[in-house]
């Protein structure tokens, strides 16, 4: 089931009739979201919910054991054996084939065949990103800055709550266990801005995200050496509006579910390619995942508190493991020394710079997001030869194009709904959530129809894949 | 239970859904189409004729087959031919006795050559559909001659395949082109209640295949899915040879040739794309041209009689409603064409 796709429309209004009915009971009403979290993410696969639950009972165990212990080795040794265990689920699942197909290159010349060695597990939809929330509620048990959860339930939930589940934003237990422990807060109003924002997600994704897809990029990706420069640049352009779109939609549909269940779930992105460096991009793009790698990874490694050759150091090995979280595949970790290498550039710029003169600002803005879209073809490419056909394509500087003006206005669209400022859109928020109900109720019914006849199939978010 | 008041915009959703849903159910009902809450009419057996007995075709539970009802047994001296084929011999805005399946088994009673006809089709079958059929009903009707009319479907499953980079070896099936989903999840009710609704299809075939008229489409259906198509008929071949049947290869027909396809019809453009979302016209036109080539070829390479329905009529417009359906003339022309070349000429 993704948010996208028919039977979450039947999904959503059934689990929260039942949710209606427990909500008073807190024992029934944890026991309901963990039955359809776990409802939910068994419709795509039902044998691997059992990885969920073996990362929630170890981490569970871990975070209490841990925090009653004084022992610092004891503590240790059972920080440890939740890394393993979560890691060990990620180099299993989706770093295994990756890590032997780099072996193999080294064994080649040695004449060893490792193909044999091979696996076909399917990869484990939102691995990275659960084991990332519980290895987060281990860390922060061991560094002594949360209490664990006594309740296994509540726990549960926390690890497994549908909403953010399958690609994120990825949720601090400091944040949402306090929410799970007293009663959630459902009103009208919050419930009626939930569905808003799902239906704000579900209008970037089908709207612009796929139909920029449908409409050319995946076929100019497909085949680069078929078209001109122009449209190989605004196929570039169109999937930096369909990355954007696609995973921030995600996120508004997670948050705005999340809110209709009356909970909130962090922010995760801030109209990144608003962004004046790529030191602020990061502080606007995939914000839960920025953060987590900043907190848990760039400070563990000594963050900037060394030499400038070693914070150089640790900002490219944060970057570099942070794209191979993404996937596993050589592009994903140039992606990641890529933007490593930006990083290290830009250090000493000002994040949310607004006292340069207008000029300077757009100039700052411009060069920002044509990086980020250099790094979006690394993202983007199946193979090395792929990316070399794309870039030489680009470089030809040839003329002519094959996209259609329907591509340019879907492309259009993109851009808007990503430069409103963000003061702006909470004001049409707040007003098209007082309307009456009923006109609400026409328009978004209007919505589903429109999005139906515009799908063009209902293909999966982006981020699942990672 | 207070909670449930701050849902129930859900309700008003689904309230204004079903306000647009049903007087388009009965709309398209009352047309003849298949809808979700009101079912099928069935199919217009018959042209009454005044002062004949109506007579009576499937499909139904106890006769599967989009024809004249037939008993198993044949008579002394009767052939029965079984024709496996998709929407063009299963039509569902005709009259089923203006279908050319029907039409042939009347030219063979005509020429003193009693027939029955067996039409093994269904909306969206494919090959691999149609041999599955052959298996599982070819003993209880078994037939002397199959004649596969068959392209369509295949090259708008194949072409979605490779188009999406998926694998060519994923099973086919009998699910209805343009559902890209059920290759990457499995099919669930509400996916079906969903593709079932009024709505949705009309929404489909007048604004999904405007959207995919804007696509980057493709000139050419690759020659690895040529080869799974080839792959596919001669399968068929195997299947019904080993019934004891002798399978005849027709040649696709289309309203429009390669040479003609820039005058081919907008609004039919259109009602294609509602199906078809990877190939453009003229890649139709020279896929249908390549494949047909292909199984002339394979006629020869298996020694198997092969009707050319195409050289005979592709390109006369009037025979056809859109690119490869038929007019009532064109299912005639059609049926003559096969009668004349099982018959011989009269």
């Amino acid at each position: 089931m993704n948010f996208n796709s028919p039977e979450y429309f039947f999904f959503l209004p059934i689990t929260l009739v039942i949710y209606a009915m427990v909500f008073r009971r807190e024992m029934l009403r944890d026991s309901w979201l963990l039955a359809i979290s776990y409802f939910f993410y068994m419709s795509w696969n039902w044998k691997y919910a059992s990885l969920i639950l073996l990362s929630t009972v170890i981490d569970h165990y871990v975070g209490r054991a841990m925090h009653a212990s004084n022992d610092p080795k004891h503590r240790k040794r059972l920080l440890i054996l939740s890394m393993v265990s979560n890691l060990g689920l990620l180099a299993v699942f989706k770093y295994y084939n990756f890590f032997l197909e780099v072996g193999q290159v080294a064994a080649g010349p040695l004449g060893l065949d490792l193909a044999f060695l091979r696996h076909e597990l399917l990869l484990p939809v939102g691995i990275s990103f659960y084991t990332f929330q519980t290895m987060s509620y281990t860390l922060d048990i061991y560094r002594r800055e949360l209490e664990p959860e006594p309740s296994f339930l509540k726990f549960s939930v926390f690890v497994s709550f549908f909403p953010q589940l399958v690609a994120g934003p990825i949720v601090r237990a400091a944040d949402f266990l306090p929410q799970l422990r007293r009663t959630p807060e459902v009103t009208k109003e919050r419930v009626h801005d939930g569905l808003r924002l799902v239906f704000q997600g579900l209008f970037k994704k089908i709207v612009v995200a796929d139909l920029l897809a449908g409409l050319g990029v995946d076929a100019i990706f497909a085949r680069p050496g078929d078209f001109s420069s122009i449209d190989l640049l605004f196929a570039l352009y169109g999937y930096s509006f369909q990355i954007y779109c696609d995973f921030s939609g995600y996120s508004d549909i997670a948050i705005g579910t999340a809110r209709i269940f009356g909970f909130e779930l962090t922010k995760n992105f801030d109209r990144p390619y608003l962004a004046q460096n790529v030191r602020e991009f990061w502080a606007r793009w995939h914000i839960s995942l920025s953060t987590w790698l900043r907190d848990y990874l760039y400070i563990s490694l000594g963050g900037n508190r060394g030499t400038p050759r070693r914070t150089h150091f640790n900002l490219l090995m944060t970057m570099l493991l942070g794209g191979l979280w993404h996937g596993a595949a050589m592009n994903f970790v140039l992606w990641g020394a890529w933007h490593g290498l930006l990083l290290v550039f830009a250090r000493g710029s000002t994040k949310f710079d607004t006292e340069a003169p207008a000029h300077v600002i757009v100039r700052r803005r411009l060069l920002t997001f044509h990086l980020v879209v250099v790094s979006w073809l690394l993202f983007r490419v199946t193979s090395m030869q792929n990316f070399l056909d794309y870039s030489s394509g680009l470089l030809r500087l040839s003329a002519g194009t094959q996209l259609s003006p329907m591509y340019y206005a879907v492309l259009g669209v993109g851009v808007v709904l990503h430069v409103i400022p963000q003061s702006t859109a909470a004001g049409w928020g707040h007003r098209w959530c007082a309307l009456p109900a009923p006109v609400q109720a026409v328009v978004y019914a209007g919505c589903l129809l429109l999005f139906a006849g515009l799908s063009l199939g209902t293909p999966s978010f982006i981020y699942f894949q990672f | 239970m207070g909670l449930i008041r701050h849902f129930s915009i859900l309700g008003a959703i689904a309230l204004v859904l079903i306000v647009i849903e049903v007087p388009l159910e009965l709309r398209a009902y009352s047309r003849g189409f298949q809808t979700f809450l009101f079912g099928w009419r069935g199919i217009t057996p018959s042209t009454p004729v005044e002062g004949k007995e109506a007579r009576s075709f499937g499909p139904s539970p106890s006769f599967p087959f989009w024809s004249e009802v037939v008993p198993e047994k044949l008579e002394a001296g009767e052939t029965r031919y079984w024709i496996t084929s998709a929407s063009h011999a299963a039509e569902t805005q005709l009259p089923l006795d203006l279908i050319f399946p029907v039409v042939l088994s009347d030219l063979c009673r005509e020429r003193g050559q009693p027939c029955q006809v067996l039409s093994a089709s269904a909306p969206g079958f494919t090959i691999p559909a149609s041999a599955e059929q052959i298996e599982t009903l070819a003993s209880k009707y078994p037939p002397k001659v199959v004649i596969v009319y068959q392209m369509a479907n295949d090259v708008i499953e194949l072409a979605r395949l490779v188009f999406s980079g998926a694998s060519l070896e994923t099973p086919p099936s009998k699910a209805e082109p343009g559902e890209k989903q059920a290759l990457v999840s499995p099919r669930v009710l509400t996916h079906e209640f969903v593709d079932n609704m009024t709505a949705h299809q009309l929404l489909r075939t007048n604004l999904s295949n405007r959207v995919v008229a804007q696509r980057i489409l493709h000139d050419e259906l690759p020659e690895a899915a040529r080869k799974v198509f080839i792959t596919r008929l001669s399968h068929f071949i195997a299947v019904a040879r080993k019934h004891g049947t002798e399978p005849v290869l027709c040649t696709f027909a289309t309203s429009h040739r390669s040479d003609q396809i820039e005058q081919f019809p907008e609004a039919h453009r259109l009602k294609l794309f509602a199906f078809s979302r990877e190939l453009s016209m003229p890649g139709w036109a020279r896929t249908v041209d390549l494949l047909n080539a292909e199984i002339r070829v394979l006629a020869q390479t298996e020694d198997l009689r092969l009707i050319d329905v195409a050289e005979q009529i592709s390109g006369r417009h009037e025979l056809f409603r859109d690119f490869y359906h038929f007019t009532p003339e064109g299912h005639r022309e059609v049926a003559m064409v096969l009668a004349n070349a099982l018959l011989g000429a009269p």
